[in-house]
């Protein structure tokens, strides 16, 4: 049978039609679920970050409501943890933290988070302090065993931590960071740079010099930096001095896993502010209690109350963690509150806290 | 002759029909392609948009559960902080408040001007919260409002509340004997919504 030439082409494109239309919805539908597989793990990913979040934030929580507890947080792959005083952030995604006073290093590629809390008082109880950090910080207490033990004992027991006597103890393992604690090393202190350290980026390395472990109310925190061979004092543009004065054993703790005076001295602001609202909660308690016991003459009692030695330690740690003030006037005015406190046991009176 | 051109011009238009045919085959062949795909993609969108719902049903039932362990979680807060709880040289006693600091800080929030402090607490118990405390034994007193909800919108009105409450010790530290009462601690957390009308 004979077909027109008109008709064999028409056949031919026929064919060939039916191949394009192939082509092209074979790449509509390829496409389609191209793109339903690359937001699937987009979104995987994302629901992984904020999980490590949600259980970061719910640990947080179970950390302010309890004293001296520590956990880990482990998540299946590494991911990037960035603490600052305010917030959190796991890769991409940062989420406040409320009220909670924390510190930590600024940055750290991990698969787990140790966290742990304290409660810091000054005199009376304040709030929990919360620290956070990874197994990839190597932390060095570097000092006599006794001053390094009494530090260890109130760190995570999960942290990656050595305690060496001297520098030329100080090995490098190629870990993420390394933060050297100078342990009793007097003010100022005399640091040498560890020669394993040496050759090692600037940014990896950060110390801390603790002039005396056994003051932790007053000791002197002085934040150092590498540079180069040696070790150089933060030096920042705002009014923050440093050393840094401790204000209590949980800020001391606090200064050992904060690795930037930054970062340490804008937690204590916020737990400042925290000390003055509680501190305003306590003042009026106890002048309502003054006015109580000048209501029933009962004089003696009167006299162990008062809002005054509570707003003054307020103003003195708000000057103090704004730079103008010295931890002389807090640790006399928390000797003063502690007396009160103990002569109004003594009498029968109710206690300031 | 003739019978010759009757012949050519039948097999002219048998083999035109036959084109006809194959044409009409290939069209409908090609439509059943469009068929089955126009099937497919509807078949995709329904299973697509049934796994949308779900995804929504789901995280609304999400949002729910944390509405409702937020209150547990703010209760939890707000017996644990320094500016409620009884202490004794900084013991904490459990699910213990003490009576004169609750009351101050009340008054320190209810104060106009402490708009630092209201906002700070406000982190720590939510603005959408009711706290609340009231002595019931030895005698029954009058609740004592903490902390208040404030909408965020005056166009705003309450769609659901969650409500907890937990027995507690009250510290009366007027009493130097005797010095604990029996309580409840009341949280109230609201959801609010724009208004209906």
């Amino acid at each position: 049978m004979n077909v027109s030439p008109l008709f064999r082409g028409r056949k031919a494109f026929e064919i060939q039609f039916n191949w394009i239309f192939v082509i092209i919805v074979g790449a509509i539908i390829l496409a389609f679920f191209i793109t339903i597989v690359l937001r699937q793990r987009d979104v995987s990913s994302n629901r992984e970050t904020v999980t490590i979040l949600d259980n970061l934030e719910q640990n947080l929580v179970s950390q302010k409501v309890s004293e001296n507890r520590q956990d880990v947080i482990r998540s299946r792959s590494p991911f990037l943890v960035g603490f600052s005083c305010d917030d959190l952030s796991v890769n991409d995604q940062r989420r406040g933290m409320g009220n909670a006073v924390m510190f930590g290093p600024s940055s750290v590629t991990a698969s787990e988070i140790f966290t742990l809390s304290h409660p810091w008082e000054l005199g009376f109880s304040i709030t929990n302090f919360l620290y956070l950090s990874t197994p990839e910080t190597l932390y060095y207490l570097i000092g006599d065993s006794v001053s390094t033990s009494k530090l260890k004992e109130r760190l995570h027991d999960a942290l990656t931590i050595k305690e060496v006597t001297g520098v030329d103890d100080v090995e490098f393992n190629n870990e993420q960071t390394v933060r050297l604690i100078f342990v009793n090393y007097g003010d100022p202190p005399i640091l040498t740079m560890p020669s394993a350290l040496e050759d090692v980026e600037d940014s990896r390395i950060t110390a801390l010099a603790i002039d005396d472990i056994d003051r932790p109310l007053g000791a002197a925190l002085t934040f150092y930096k590498k540079d180069g061979n040696g070790f150089v004092k933060e030096d920042l543009n705002v009014i923050i001095t440093n050393p840094y004065p401790s204000l209590g054993s949980a800020a001391m703790i606090g200064a050992v896993y904060s690795d930037t005076l930054e970062q340490y001295a804008c937690s204590m602001k916020n737990a400042a502010q925290r000390l003055a609202f509680v501190a305003s909660i306590n003042a009026v308690r106890s002048a309502n209690l003054e006015a109580y016991y000048s209501g029933t003459r009962n004089d003696l009692c009167a006299a162990y109350h008062g809002s005054e030695p509570f707003m003054t330690l307020s103003e003195e740690v708000i000057s103090v963690t704004e730079g103008s003030g010295e931890s002389a006037g807090v640790i006399s005015t928390v000797n003063n509150l502690n007396n009160h406190n103990d002569q109004a046991t003594l009498a029968s009176c109710a206690r300031l806290y | 002759m003739g019978r010759s051109y009757q012949g050519d011009s039948m097999r002219e238009n048998n083999a035109a029909s036959l084109t006809f045919l194959r044409g009409r085959r290939a069209q409908m062949k090609q439509m059943e392609t469009i068929m089955v795909l126009v099937i497919f993609f509807i078949l995709l969108a329904l299973s697509l948009i049934f796994y949308g719902a779900l995804g929504k049903s789901s995280i609304r039932q999400q949002v729910q559960e944390r509405f409702e362990t937020d209150a547990v979680k703010i209760m939890q807060n707000a017996l644990f902080l320094p500016e409620l709880a009884c202490t004794d040289h900084n013991l904490r006693k459990e699910n213990c408040i003490d009576r004169y600091k609750a009351a101050a800080l009340a008054e320190l929030l209810n104060e106009q001007l402490n708009t630092d402090m209201k906002l700070f607490y406000a982190k720590e118990f939510g603005v959408e919260t009711d706290l609340s405390f009231k002595v019931i034994f030895p005698d029954e007193e009058a609740e004592v409002m903490i902390a208040e909800a404030t909408p965020f919108d005056i166009n705003e009105e309450i769609i659901s509340q969650e409500q907890a409450q937990i027995p507690i010790s009250i510290k009366d530290s007027e009493r130097p004997y005797n010095e604990y009462s029996l309580g409840i601690m009341t949280i109230t957390v609201y959801k609010y919504g724009p208004r209906n009308s």
